[in-house]
Parts: C-alpha cells; sequence; structure tokens
C-alpha cells in the first residue's frame, strides 16, 4: 500500500556501488530494472533503509562476446535487449525466447535478468535457459569476486546463494558448440503479461547423429528451477527420435515436484512438463540440426520475438 | 525524504524535488500536474501509466521517480507537441485513434496512443501481428483491440505517406 | 435503409481528442484548494464480530483531519432495491467478507491517511466462514447478515404456460448443468470521488459512476439532506460495465468526510479495492432441461439457478430475476418454470455486469439448444431460424418483441462464417459454434417503486443561434452516449453535428436514471429527440409568423431554413432584419439560404432564450406475476454469433480464431460505436469463457485480486471480430433505435462452448474454460462436472483452519 521510507543511491561505477552495499547490507537493496522492487516496496514485502540502483554503471549492461567464445551477459541487459540481441539469438536462443516472452514490453523494457535471477521466483522465465546453457555467474564485493553455477545459484523461493553485500556482476554462457542449442516452452492461459504456469528448456549438442550433450530445466514446478536430469540422462549418447524425445519428456516428469495453486495444479503442471519438456527437446534438436548443417543463423532464431 | 529530480520531460528540461520513493507515474501527476498519465492498477499489469522513457515505453508506475534522472520522458501530453505537423493539434496516431473510434472510455488510451507511437518509430511498416505484440501490455476493456489495431495500421500508413513528401524526419533525432 | 443525414453515419465521437490527449479528466485527475486524502479500513477476515475499535493513535497522527467508524455515521441502511438495503456505511458489529468497511480517515495526504489505517486497532472475534452459495443454504449453516434468514437473499419461483404436461409431449429432452465462477468488472479506471460542501451546505460530489440519479438519491437519504442540495457529478469515466451503477460506500464515506472536516475530500480506490467491492458478476450454477418435439419445436424449459451473492445484495434482486426472465426469448417457448435462488456468502458483494444476470444462463440454454439439434440430427442454425420470435411475437413471460432482427442475424453470421462449409467438418481440435442472445434496451421500470421519467433532457439553442446545448444527466461512461444524443438532437433539428454541444452526468441538468440495463440511446434518446423537436418549432414558429406562412411551410436541413417541398418563399427580409440587426458583426452571410444560426437568433431576439425539454417514460409493461418488472424493456436488441477455434490437444489451450457476430440495433446511431460496442462485447465475452475468475483462499481472501492474475484479454488474446450491424426500425425507440452495448455480449459464451464441441465432442460443464481444465477433460474423457443447484445435501460444514 505505503511505500516504505528510504535513502537513494545512484553509483556511477561498482566499486561504489559495492562499497554502499557493503556498509549498508543487509538494510540496502540493489534496483535493477525495478519491476519486482516496486512491487515489493509498494506492498512493503521489502522496506530496506536504501535502495541503491545499479541503472548507471555501464559495466553491467550489454551483451557480448567472451574471449572464449561464450557469452559475457551484464546483469542490467533488460529482457527486450535479450530477446533481440543477435549473439543471444544464436548462441543461447532459449534465453532470447524466455525473455521475449516475459511480461509486457514495458516490462521486457525495464526488467533484467539480473533482477530476474537474484529475485528467484520459482517462475523466473531466464532462469531455466541460463542453467541449461551451464552458464557461471559473478558475484562481485568489496572484498572480491567469486563465481557460482547457475544451477546452484537459485536455493529456493526468493533464495539465492549470493549474500546481501553481494552483486551479480556478469553472467557467463560458456561457448556453444556447433551442434548445440537450445529452445524454451511455456504454457501460460493468456498470451501476454502472464505468469508462467509451467516452463521447459532444453538444450542439446550433438556428435553425429547422436546426443552428446543434454539438459533440460523447468520453471513454474517447484521451489525453484528445477534441472531434468532424468530427461537428460535418456537421450545421451543415443540418437534422439522422436521415441526417445518422447521417453526423455516422460522421464521429466520425475524432476518436477509441483504444487496446486491457484494458477494451476500440480497434476495439470506434471502433465505439461511432459508436453512442453517434448516440444523444447524436439525444437532444440531442429535447431541444433541446422547449426550442424551451417544452417541460416536467421532461420535458427525462428520463434524469438 | 525528499531529493532533487533532473530530467527533460515532453521536450523541457525540469527540476524537482521528488520523495525517494515516489513513482515516475506519482510524480507526473502529483507534481507535474501531467494527468494524461493515468494509474489503472499501480503495478505494472494494466500499462495505463505508459510513457515514454528514453523514447522506450515503460510503465511509470513500476519506475521510481529518481531512475528518471537525466533521461527524457514523453508523456500523452508531450506527443501531440512532439509528432504533430504544422497546424495540427494531434499526432498522426493519435489522429488515427480519434478516426477510427478506437477510444471508448479512454482510459487505456493515453498508454495505448504511446505504445504505438514507440512501435511505429520503430518499425514504421509493421504487420497486425507487431502491433498486437507492442500493444499487449497495455490492457483495454471496452473495445476489443480491434480498433486501436486498425487506427494503429492506419497511422503507420499516414506516416509513410507523410515522410514520403516530406524528406526531413520530422520525429528524427530521438533514440 | 434510413433516409437520415446524421444519424447511422460513422461520426467521430465528441470526447474522443480530448480523450486522445489525454486532456480528458477523470475524478482522480481532478485536485481542489485544500483537498484532503480519505482512505478506507477494510475488514481483513471474512467473518467476525468487531469487539472494539480504537482510534486514538490514527487520530493523534500529525495531518490527519478524521477519522470515522460506525459510532459517526448515519445508521441508515441503503442498498439498491428499498426491500433490501441492508448495507450499512460502516461496520458496527459485524464484518460479513474480506474487504467489508470498519474505519475510514482523512488527512493531508494520501501517504498519511494510510499510515493512520494501520495504527486504528480493531480486534475481531472470529465467526464460522462459509464461501459456498451451496454450503450457505445447507442445513445447520449459521446465519451470515441479520436480514437474512438461512442465508437466502432471495428466491424466486414462476411458472409460464404448463410445464409438466409439455414435458409429457415432449419427444428429446435435454438436460444439464454449467457452473461459472465470480467475475470482475475489471475496468481500467478504478472508482473515486470527491465531496465538497460549500458555506450554504450544499454538497457536491464528483464521483466516477454510472448513474448520477442514484448515487445523488442514495447521498440525500444517507446523509438526511434535501435531494436538491445534493449534486452529483460525472466527468470522464473510465469503464463501468455494472459495478459503477450502485452508490458505494466509498462515496458515502467521501460525503461523510467532507461533512466531518468542512474540507474536499478525494478517494480513490486501489486496484485492490476494486476487487474488494466488486459488485461484478455473480457465480452462477444452473441446471435446465429443455424440451422440443419430433420435428423440432421447443415445447418446455425447466430451470433452476443458484447465485453466489456475497455479502450483501446490491442489485442481486433484479439478478436472479433476470437470469429466469431472460431465457424467455429470443425462441418460442411455449412454457418455462424458473427457481432462482440467491444466497449470501462471506465474500464480495455481486450486482450487475453487462448482460446483467443472463450471461451464464443464456450460455446453457444455447448449449443445451445444440443437444437438441444433435439429437433431432438437425443443423443448429436451422433449428434456430425454426424456433426464433419475429417482431410482433410476445414470449411466455409477457416481453414483447415489437422489433426483432433474429433471422437476420442468424442468417448473417451463418453465410458470413462459412458456417455450411466448416460446420461438422474441420479435423479434431478445431471447431465452430453458434449461439444467439437478446437483451432489454432499458429496464421497464426503475431501481425504487415511481412513476419518474426514466430521462428528461433540455435542448437550449444559444443565444447567438449557432450552437445546440444539449443538457442532460446521462452517463456516458466510454460508450459514446454523448455523441448519440448529439447525433439525435441534430438529426431532429436538421443542423450539423459540429453544432450540437452536449453537456452531461449531472444532475443539476437533468433526471436520468443513469447508463445501466442499455438504456441511454433509447430512453435519453427519446428526452433529447423530443427536446430537440420542441425547440426546433419554436424557431420555426417565429419565423412562420414573420413570413406570414404556416410551419409546415418550412424545414431545416444542414442547417439551413428551406422551403418545404413544392413551396416558395422569400427569405430575403429575414436576411436584411439579420444583416441589419449585427452590423459590425464580421461573420453575417451574405448570400445563400438562411441559415438556421440566423433563425434561431431572430427567435431569440423576439422571444428571448430558446430552450426546451423533452422527457421519457416506458408505458406500463409486462405482466401481472411477481417480479414481471425484471425484463420488461420498450424494445430487445438481439445478436447471433458464430466463434472458430483451436484447441491445443495437449496442454488444453484454446485459441479463438475468429467470431462472426451480427446484432440487431434497431435503427444505428453512430456505426462506430455499434462496432466498438459489439467488439468490446465478444471481447468480454470470450475472456470470461476462457480466463476470468475471482479466487479465494479458505479464509476468503481474494487471491487475485490484480490485474496479472485476473486475466482480462490482452491484444494477443483477441481474434478479429467481424461485426455485422443488422438495423430493424424498432417502434418504441427514437428514430427506431435500440441497445447494442449489453445484447452484444450473450451468445459469446455459448457460442464458446458449441464450438468446443465442435472441437472436441465433449459438453463443458465449468467455466472458464482454463487450459488446465480442457486438458483434464482430453486426459479423462470427460469435462469435470458441474455443481446442483440445491443446497448442498451433506449439511453445514465447518472450513477448518
Amino acid at each position: 500500500m505505503r511505500a516504505a521510507r528510504f535513502d537513494y543511491l545512484e553509483p556511477r561505477d561498482l566499486d561504489e556501488a559495492l562499497a554502499a552495499l557493503s556498509e549498508h547490507s543487509p538494510d540496502a537493496v540493489a534496483a535493477a530494472g525495478g519491476t519486482d522492487l516496486l512491487r515489493d516496496l509498494r506492498q512493503q514485502k521489502r522496506r530496506p533503509s536504501l535502495v541503491i540502483s545499479l541503472a548507471r554503471i555501464p559495466v553491467l549492461s550489454g551483451v557480448r562476446s567472451a574471449d572464449d567464445g561464450g557469452l559475457l551477459v551484464g546483469p542490467m541487459t533488460t529482457m527486450a535487449a535479450l530477446a533481440s540481441d543477435p549473439l543471444v539469438a544464436d548462441l543461447a536462443p532459449a534465453l532470447a525466447e524466455a525473455a521475449g516472452h516475459m511480461g509486457s514490453p514495458q516490462v521486457r523494457n525495464r526488467a533484467t535478468i539480473g533482477g530476474n535471477l537474484c529475485n528467484a521466483r520459482p517462475c523466473a522465465d531466464t532462469a531455466p535457459p541460463v542453467i541449461v546453457h551451464g552458464a557461471r555467474l559473478q558475484l562481485s564485493s568489496k572484498e572480491g569476486i567469486r563465481e557460482v553455477e547457475a544451477e546452484s545459484f537459485i536455493t529456493g523461493p526468493g533464495a539465492t546463494l549470493r549474500e546481501p553485500h553481494e552483486l551479480l556482476t556478469a553472467i557467463q554462457l560458456p561457448p556453444s558448440g556447433v551442434a548445440a542449442s537450445s529452445a524454451f516452452e511455456t504454457l501460460t492461459n493468456r498470451k501476454a503479461v502472464e505468469i508462467t504456469i509451467t516452463s521447459a528448456t532444453a538444450w542439446l549438442e550433438l556428435e553425429g547423429d547422436l546426443v552428446k550433450g543434454a539438459s533440460i530445466c523447468l520453471g513454474s514446478v517447484g521451489p525453484r528451477p528445477m534441472p531434468g536430469p532424468s530427461g537428460a540422462a535418456v537421450l545421451l549418447g543415443v540418437e534422439p527420435t522422436p521415441e526417445r524425445i518422447a521417453q526423455a519428456a516422460s522421464a521429466t516428469v520425475l524432476d518436477a515436484s509441483p504444487i496446486d495453486d491457484f494458477r494451476g495444479s500440480a497434476d495439470y503442471r506434471r502433465h505439461l512438463v511432459e508436453v512442453l519438456t517434448r516440444r523444447a527437446l524436439t525444437r532444440a534438436l531442429a535447431r541444433a540440426r541446422r547449426r550442424a548443417r551451417g544452417g541460416d543463423i536467421a532461420e535458427a532464431q525462428g520463434g524469438v520475438a | 525524504m525528499k531529493k532533487m529530480l533532473s530530467m527533460t520531460v515532453n521536450g523541457a528540461p525540469l527540476e524537482v524535488a521528488v520523495h525517494t520513493h515516489a513513482t515516475l507515474a506519482e510524480v507526473l501527476r502529483g507534481e507535474l500536474g501531467l494527468t494524461g498519465t493515468k494509474v489503472g492498477c499501480g503495478e505494472g499489469d494494466c500499462g495505463a501509466c505508459t510513457v515514454l522513457l528514453d523514447g522506450e515505453p515503460v510503465n511509470s508506475c513500476l519506475v521510481l521517480a529518481l531512475q528518471a534522472a537525466g533521461r527524457t520522458v514523453t508523456t500523452i501530453e508531450g506527443l501531440s507537441a512532439e509528432g504533430a505537423a504544422a497546424g495540427e493539434s494531434l499526432h498522426p496516431v493519435q489522429a488515427a485513434f480519434v478516426e477510427a473510434g478506437a477510444i471508448q472510455c479512454g482510459f487505456c488510451s493515453p498508454g495505448m496512443i504511446l505504445s504505438a507511437a514507440a512501435l511505429l518509430r520503430r518499425c514504421p511498416d509493421p504487420t497486425e501481428a507487431d502491433v498486437r505484440v507492442a500493444l499487449s501490455g497495455n490492457l483495454c476493456r471496452c473495445t476489443g483491440y480491434q480498433k486501436i489495431i486498425e487506427a494503429t495500421l492506419a497511422a503507420a500508413e499516414s506516416l509513410a505517406t507523410s515522410h514520403a513528401g516530406d524528406n526531413s524526419d520530422r520525429e528524427g533525432g530521438r533514440p | 435503409m434510413s433516409n437520415h443525414r446524421i444519424l447511422g453515419t460513422r461520426a467521430v465521437r465528441l470526447d474522443a481528442a480530448a480523450k486522445a490527449t489525454g486532456r480528458a479528466l477523470y475524478t482522480d485527475d481532478i485536485t481542489l484548494p485544500g483537498m484532503l486524502h480519505g482512505a478506507i479500513l477494510h475488514s481483513p477476515v471474512a467473518h467476525a464480530t468487531i469487539k472494539s475499535i480504537d482510534t486514538s493513535k490514527a487520530v493523534a497522527l500529525p495531518g490527519v483531519k478524521a477519522v470515522l467508524t460506525a459510532a459517526d455515521v448515519p445508521e441508515i441502511p441503503f442498498g439498491v432495491s428499498p426491500a433490501r438495503y441492508d448495507e450499512r456505511v460502516l461496520a458496527r458489529d459485524k464484518v460479513l467478507y474480506v474487504g467489508d468497511e470498519v474505519a475510514a480517515v482523512a488527512a493531508v495526504d494520501l501517504e498519511t491517511a494510510r499510515e493512520a489505517l494501520e495504527l486504528i486497532e480493531v480486534e475481531y472475534e472470529p465467526l464460522d466462514i462459509i464461501l459456498d452459495a451451496r454450503q450457505a443454504l445447507a442445513e445447520g449453516a449459521p446465519q451470515i447478515h441479520p436480514m437474512y434468514e438461512g442465508n437466502l437473499s432471495a428466491r424466486v419461483e414462476q411458472e409460464f404456460g404448463d410445464v409438466d404436461s409439455a414435458r409429457a409431449k415432449a419427444t428429446v429432452i435435454c438436460s444439464g448443468r454449467l457452473e461459472s465462477e465470480m467475475q470482475d468488472g475489471a475496468f481500467l479506471e478504478p472508482q473515486a470521488a470527491i465531496a465538497e460542501l460549500d458555506d450554504q451546505g450544499n454538497l457536491t460530489l464528483t464521483t466516477s459512476t454510472q448513474s448520477v440519479h442514484y448515487i445523488q438519491r442514495t447521498v440525500a437519504m444517507v446523509l438526511s439532506m434535501p435531494v436538491g442540495k445534493v449534486r452529483v457529478v460525472k466527468p470522464a469515466v473510465g469503464g463501468g460495465f455494472g459495478p459503477k451503477a450502485a452508490c458505494s460506500t466509498m462515496e458515502l464515506l467521501t460525503c461523510l468526510l467532507a461533512r466531518a472536516t468542512h474540507r474536499p475530500v478525494k478517494i480513490a480506490f486501489t486496484r485492490e479495492e476494486v476487487f474488494l467491492h466488486s459488485r461484478a458478476r455473480h457465480k452462477f450454477i444452473h441446471h435446465m432441461t429443455l424440451g422440443a418435439s419430433a420435428d423440432g419445436k421447443l415445447l418446455f424449459l425447466d430451470h433452476e439457478a443458484l447465485l453466489d451473492g456475497g455479502a450483501y445484495a446490491s442489485f442481486g434482486i433484479a439478478t436472479v430475476y433476470y437470469a429466469g426472465s431472460l431465457l424467455g426469448g429470443p425462441y418460442k417457448l411455449p412454457s418455462m418454470r424458473y427457481k432462482g435462488t440467491r444466497s449470501v456468502t462471506n465474500k464480495p458483494t455481486c450486482g450487475a455486469q453487462r448482460g446483467h444476470g443472463g450471461v451464464i444462463a443464456r450460455a446453457l440454454f444455447e448449449r443445451l439448444l445444440d443437444e437438441v439439434a444433435e439429437k433431432l440430427g438437425a443443423d443448429p442454425v436451422d433449428l434456430r431460424l425454426q424456433n426464433m420470435m419475429e417482431a410482433g411475437d410476445v414470449t411466455c413471460n409477457d416481453l414483447n418483441m415489437s422489433s426483432l432482427g433474429m433471422r437476420e442475424c442468424i442468417e448473417a453470421v451463418r453465410d458470413g462464417s462459412g458456417w455450411q462449409e466448416k460446420r461438422g467438418r474441420l479435423p479434431r481440435g478445431r471447431g465452430i459454434g453458434v449461439a444467439c442472445g437478446f437483451f432489454v434496451s432499458g429496464a421497464g421500470y426503475p431501481i425504487y417503486r415511481s412513476d419518474t421519467f426514466h430521462s428528461t433532457a433540455e435542448v437550449k439553442l444559444q443565444e447567438d443561434g449557432g450552437t445546440v446545448l444539449v443538457r442532460s444527466a446521462a452517463a456516458d461512461i466510454g460508450q459514446g452516449t454523448d455523441t448519440a444524443l448529439a447525433m439525435i438532437a441534430a438529426e431532429t433539428i436538421g443542423v450539423d453535428l459540429d453544432q450540437v454541444r452536449v453537456i452531461s452526468g449531472d444532475t443539476d441538468l437533468s433526471v436520468d436514471l443513469g447508463a445501466y440495463s442499455s438504456r441511454q440511446t433509447l430512453m435519453t434518446g427519446h428526452a433529447v429527440r423530443e427536446a430537440a423537436q420542441k425547440v426546433r418549432d419554436q424557431v420555426l414558429e417565429v419565423l412562420a409568423e414573420r413570413l406570414g406562412v404556416s410551419m409546415s411551410d418550412l424545414r431545416v436541413e444542414a442547417g439551413l431554413v428551406l422551403p418545404a417541398e413544392g413551396v416558395d418563399l422569400d427569405f430575403a427580409t429575414l436576411r436584411t432584419q439579420y444583416t441589419k440587426e449585427h452590423r459590425g458583426w464580421t461573420d453575417n452571410p451574405t448570400d445563400g439560404p438562411l441559415t438556421f444560426r440566423e433563425a434561431s437568433r431572430l427567435a431569440f431576439l423576439e422571444r428571448g432564450t430558446m430552450v426546451a425539454t423533452g422527457g421519457y417514460k416506458p408505458p406500463i409493461l409486462g405482466g401481472k406475476f411477481k417480479g414481471a418488472a425484471v425484463g420488461t424493456s420498450p424494445a430487445y436488441g438481439c445478436s447471433a454469433q458464430v466463434v472458430e477455434l483451436s484447441v491445443d490437444l495437449e496442454t488444453g489451450q484454446i485459441s479463438v480464431d475468429s467470431v462472426t457476430d451480427a446484432h440487431d440495433c434497431g435503427q444505428a446511431i453512430n456505426l462506430t460505436s455499434v462496432e466498438g460496442q459489439m467488439q468490446g462485447s465478444v471481447s468480454m465475452g470470450l475472456c470470461e469463457a476462457l480466463f476470468e475468475q475471482v479466487r479465494f483462499d479458505a479464509k476468503g481472501r481474494c487471491l487475485n485480486a490484480n490485474l496479472a492474475d485476473y486475466k482480462i484479454p490482452t491484444a494477443m488474446d483477441m481474434p478479429k471480430v467481424d461485426c455485422i450491424v443488422v438495423e430493424t426500425d424498432e417502434p418504441n425507440g427514437p428514430y427506431g433505435a435500440k441497445e447494442v452495448g449489453e445484447g452484444a455480449i450473450m451468445p459469446t459464451i455459448p457460442a464458446v462452448l458449441n464450438a468446443l464441441h465442435d472441437a472436441l465432442g465433449a459438453r463443458f460443464e465449468r467455466l472458464p474454460l482454463t487450459a488446465q481444465q480442457v486438458a483434464t477433460a482430453l486426459r479423462t474423457g470427460r469435462p469435470v462436472a458441474a455443481e446442483s443447484p440445491q443446497p448442498d445435501t451433506k449439511g453445514y460444514c465447518k472450513i477448518d483452519d
């Protein structure tokens, strides 16, 4: 209802931000796009004494190629920027799809990947793509920098490995194999401005006709993004026929632990896990094959808004 | 706690003291009297409070006013002045909305028009699907969107025609 | 079909430019000097006695100017229908739902007011919560509202014709249920109100309402003020759809806080408060049995309905009657039995919403009609054509179809949708469905018993002669009434639309019952037409005298005064007089025919201000039985729709691909606005069919009181709606006009249900048709069954915490 009163700081560089965070944590909160934060402030779910805006720290924004051929994604990169970034569409199409699906155009113009990951809602759409791509997250504090696996970063609803005095300063996506790609599938009732009922993200890497690497991650079916190792295991080292993909999708259901809530029942969510995982695997496979053939990149971006 | 905020609103630089927790929507409406920015939910769900922040549509209820420091804000009040041909009081998108019957209760109209104008600036020749995506964050309960979409497509045509006859892009120079 | 100059055209709405530029003022855009901000304390619990309220800390907060509790406000009960005045401004002993109003604060700013609310300490003693209508009526259920024994808010029992003997003759009998969920109006502008008192004790309430008249009456009653000292003004209103038709506690509190503080006070709802206040669509459970003869003639309808009313009555008594009476048409149905029950529960109060009471009933009826067609082996379109009413038919419950373009509507959607090529030929997962509906064009009676005019209006010619001013208390809430009234005035007088100005939505201007039951085009239209006719005649009378001719020798067209057909007249002397009189004016006409402006000016110079009033009240309508008033109307609009949809056979998600919609609105006034109402109705209907439902937890707290989790359509959810405007000549409408605002929603939900059956072969019994529900039906082989509209036979069962 009534926003709590707080001081506001807008540091111009990372050191200033880390110093302020260190001094004032845990009562300080870092503001990324603010689309979640403003709601929380209004509903008094958070009552910080200081809000530190990260908007004026150039190093935190944007996507660029890393020296190893991977991608460095700044946490302040907006969903809109991710959804339309050609590097992301090429290397991590699932991430572009997830970012392009989230919220509304207005929200996508503000919401950032860093905010989405650090707020750690079970329905955070960018977390599963980041996880299936095996990203590492860079956490910085006044004391230094450490890296954690994206897969272990989110520990529960609203909870992450980030300490209050730390900032997420980079999302590092490893280089993509020539025959690897990903896809994101989600189900919502309405077609926009929606909260995901269930999502499935799949990443596949091929070697010849066989699956060399597979990764699956599910959204909104557990307290955090839920990895789908059971499904991935079905595919490793085998030819990804439609039957195998269906088996993998079916096996993935075991990895979900959804609950009943007013957005959807646990039973329906389990059903969606199977359907959406199959669709995500199928599309990731088609993309991986196209990449392997050196297919048109633009074509491989199909479906990206 | 109040802090000074400098920003450019509808082309004019200004300074205003704002509460640190004040949203951009609250400052535009309350401090600056720009009540064309409507608040339908205050939670970023309806898009009625859409303004252009550095040219891009955002929900002004989800932006702290201080986050607009040093940026340019365009509200519905600024759109006509900015985009209208000489002697006209309406921006081509506004004119198309008026003409097509795209406005009923009008509460979503300012935000909707700004989203449409931003789309046409970025994508002068949109498909119907492009328009639907671009307006998907602006809820309308009255129209079923059909006349809004027709109006946006008509505005694209009228902008294309006026640009074809006028090489100097009167909207140029914006990000 | 008409030879009107103005009517039936596509006029640009008078308010469109102001709304496009953001200059149109809605209530919350208005700030008055010295204005205070109010806020309301709502009950956080669904059912409890209030043991104590301590406001001392709130009163002590700097900036707080008034704190009101039940002890400080009038005890006068209010509501919608006088027999069910069951609300008090603030709860005294007991709260009945999460959201019930307990206290109110006025302070120098909104933050202070809200902070003060947090300082009010209320001690509640919890009572058993009842959230389910069947439970509320069950044996042993505790009583929620002191007025409603057994939690029975209203019961209707009606029978027309002889259902039992018709059933004995029927060869095809179809029976089924439909259960919906509570829905929200979800208009974009949350309610807001500003009250101020002047030094003579006159109160002005500026409010986001559909009816300034009913608000004025209720405010005067509760504040014990003469009606004439209460002025209610409606600025621009951001949609209403029903829930803004009744006077709210918030409006009354705004007035009471202004009286307590001697300063203007504004209260504006948050979106959450819109959901808590609600007054929107009830949850309905219908059970119907429909019978037909072997040759496809409908014989009877046996209908039972249960409405979950929430805590108070609001419009709900009318709702439960409408749920039955609106099935009398648009088909020839010789007998109909209806048992309707409305219960109170510990939830927000439900009331009127677009298609009042009839929408879910219509959905089940039209679904059963398809089932009858299936059993008969008939095409659903043909069965409808066979049974539909025509102009002049009277329903078994005495509703008179004075005009009815039902055939034109059905044929138009059949031909416009490719029905014959598609029906039964689409692949599994795709379907096409048809349905019809009809609706009142204005309720035949006001909500309080009275012989009042339903609408009066004044038309004044400005003294320079050039402008026609229409003054009315009608409420343009976005549907375009002002423009329609201007068009009727322009048509009647014979001037162009840009010569007409409209001031409206103000109780100082006229009496008008407001924007509900699709009444304004017909009723206010009549009043404006009469006033315009009179004022035009006053001008022509002066001219005729001057010219020494009869009034019938003159006509007005396109702003010019012309001789009637075959009459030869010379206006030169009048022109000369006018020019002499206006020496020095810069815009005197020099040649061409005499303008109406000149004529009107000359008339003013001779007789003073040219002003006339008009009024309308419906004739005595309907039968003599109890509840006969509800459903009566001077005219009925009707419509037919064909919906085509696709179902994702795995996820259950439905995509509506196209809608073909035909509506008979009588004479269209503004064609663009007619289509706008049709498209808006379809949009509301589709999303009520697919997504919309207000959800509660076991403690009666609303789970989705926001526009992210309460889903109204986005631009990506709406298909193209192909609008076909059918025009009939309604004898009881002004220029033959009748409604389009609500009837157009009637066929949408059943057309979706019927299309879904075509796609999947299943008859769904629950709304909304969420992806989950459809997927579950696909997996289990059958849709989830609806509940019975009977009280829970297991008896009352307490909800465990």
